[in-house]
């Protein structure tokens, strides 16, 4: 341990940066949000979302249970046209797409730039390398490639040497902590632009969730990382940015967003404030 | 306090639904042991090489059963090459490609529904009409092996869409957002999950297959002779039972031996299918 390392905690440091935002120049936004809207069937889960997500940054959407935060997630990588009576309008600018929900965007490519990490570690009941090199082929990655991409990406998650020597074995066999990590490295592997978290720790024990956690933190460095999470103090710990999400009138939206320590420290929104304070949602 | 004569009643009611469910259990141990029995008893004298190797000799109180045997597995090799793909495809566009609220997925559910409680009779007579005559296949292998196609197809669908039912969401979910194709998740990740349930339509579908007489005596017909050709006359090895049982006056300890080889393989089927499935199972999902 180097006592540089000690308070581990990317978030803060860059909170601090953030404490005066007037002297940084706004980071080019990857994704950018207009007028969003989601329904399912007759009924609205989002209404006129508008967000600016910066490249290599935390961003984090929090808000109460039901306003929509994993909904507005699917949305970036389109998994909302697998659920049937699902239809977003609006815009989603990602990169040098124009519009992502444009009917002819490429959802393969798509879902590669931007990848998902679940709630619930969902490795394939494969072994752990057919986990990657599923993927990896399926993205015509060739295959002598692969073993390199496979053995660095789980590294920079911490696993590589817990697994080096059972690479053959179940994936499943791996603790929901490993698990996690694993989808977070085959996510990687694909060398993402953006990877949505959906509460990535919420089904892990508290010393798992710790340490996929750091790894989420650490990713920044070559991913925009946007994470949902209900757990506020880990918003603190890892988020730049702040999306606070709330339900008005029967739908979601956004209430309020910006650097992660201005609007935890001075939020402008008053259901954000006391949200945020702990004493509503 | 519970009031102990209470107590002793509920164990009584206790005891006595144990010993049910023990007699219903031994009950239809016993059933079987009789029918093995009297298979046993009456055809065991008639077993022997030259039973399965012969050819049939007065209309099979002589000889042997080869060309029966030979007749039985050709049809059930093309009623299983024509229903397991068209099967497992009509199941996996049912599960994958449709909504379940959709009305042609509805539509289609029904029929197969429909289609699994009509009598095997009736796929006889439909089969000669459409197969033998319409298509011109006349009584043959191919004719037989096509009508048993339909008459299980229902089978193979509903296990099928079973099996693919149970696949979790979660991997859908997650090889959609890795970017996979919907051919290469099913491909790799929702048929080989469904692969139990298939194996459970198939075996059924082949007992079924093989128990089939209705459907067979207008469609594959009853000549004796060893096929040639698919599109031969063969008579399967139920229609030989029946025949020699019904119509064969001195037939029926043959009738008996036949049976007790159509059990015997309907067991080594059943047996080879489930340990095939094991080790394929092993191979390709790594689970444990």
């Amino acid at each position: 341990m180097n006592d540089l390392s000690l308070p581990s905690s990317p978030g803060i440091r860059q909170g601090d940066a953030s404490l005066n935002p007037k002297s940084q120049p706004e980071p080019a936004s990857v994704i950018s949000v207009r007028g969003l809207q989601l329904r399912y069937g007759d009924l609205v889960a989002l209404r006129d979302v508008n967000l600016e997500i910066p490249s290599s940054q935390v961003t984090a959407v929090v808000g109460p249970s039901g306003c929509g935060k994993s909904s507005f997630l699917s949305c970036l990588n389109r998994l909302t046209d697998l659920i049937p009576s699902c239809r977003a309008e609006g815009r989603i600018r990602f990169d040098d797409v124009p519009d992502l929900l444009h009917p002819k965007v490429d959802l393969l490519e798509l879902r590669r730039r931007v990848g998902m990490v679940f709630q619930k570690p969902n490795p394939f009941p494969l072994s752990i390398r057919r986990n990657f090199e599923l993927p990896l082929r399926e993205h015509g990655v060739p295959k002598d490639e692969i073993p390199g991409r496979m053995e660095s990406t789980l590294r920079e998650v911490g696993l590589w040497k817990e697994v080096a020597d059972r690479l053959n074995s179940g994936a499943q066999l791996l603790s929901g902590g490993q698990q996690q990590r694993l989808c977070i490295a085959r996510a990687l592997a694909l060398k993402p632009d953006v990877i949505l978290f959906d509460e990535p720790c919420s089904a892990l024990d508290p010393m798992s969730s710790g340490i996929v956690e750091e790894h989420i933190a650490a990713l920044k460095d070559r991913v925009t990382v946007v994470i949902v999470t209900h757990n506020l103090a880990q918003a603190h710990r890892i988020a730049d940015r702040l999306a606070v999400f709330w339900v008005r009138d029967g739908a979601g939206t956004l209430i309020e967003d910006g650097p992660a320590r201005r609007v935890f420290e001075s939020p402008r929104d008053p259901d954000a404030a006391l949200y945020l304070r702990g004493a509503k949602g | 306090m519970p009031d102990p004569s209470r107590h002793r009643r509920t164990r009584t009611a206790d005891r006595l639904l144990g010993a049910l469910c023990w007699a219903s259990a031994l009950a239809v141990v016993a059933v079987f042991l009789w029918l093995l029995w009297d298979l046993l008893s009456q055809g065991l004298s008639h077993l022997s090489w030259s039973f399965l190797t012969g050819t049939v000799e007065d209309a099979g109180r002589g000889g042997g059963i080869a060309p029966v045997i030979l007749s039985t597995l050709l049809i059930l090799l093309v009623c299983l090459a024509v229903a397991v793909p068209l099967g497992v495809g009509c199941a996996t566009w049912l599960s994958e490609y449709q909504r379940p609220d959709g009305a042609l997925a509805g539509a289609i559910t029904k029929a197969v529904d429909l289609l699994a409680s009509v009598p095997s009779i009736v796929f006889g007579l439909f089969g000669m009409v459409f197969f033998c005559q319409v298509l011109d296949l006349g009584f043959s292998i191919t004719a037989g092996g096509l009508t048993l196609a339909c008459m299980i197809l229902p089978i193979i669908i509903r296990t099928t869409l079973t099996g693919l039912h149970s696949a979790p969401n979660e991997l859908r979910l997650g090889a959609a957002a890795l970017g996979m194709t919907r051919h290469s998740a099913l491909r790799h990740l929702l048929i080989p999950a469904a692969v139990p349930g298939i194996v459970v339509g198939v075996t059924l579908g082949i007992s079924r297959a093989m128990a089939e007489t209705a459907a067979l005596i207008f469609t594959s017909g009853y000549a004796t002779r060893m096929p040639s050709s698919l599109s031969d006359s063969g008579r399967a090895m139920s229609v030989h039972i029946y025949d020699l049982a019904m119509n064969v006056p001195g037939g029926a300890a043959n009738a008996a031996a036949s049976a007790a080889i159509l059990l015997a393989v309907l067991t080594a089927i059943n047996f080879t299918a489930s340990k095939l499935s094991d080790r394929w199972h092993a191979k390709a999902v790594v689970t444990r």
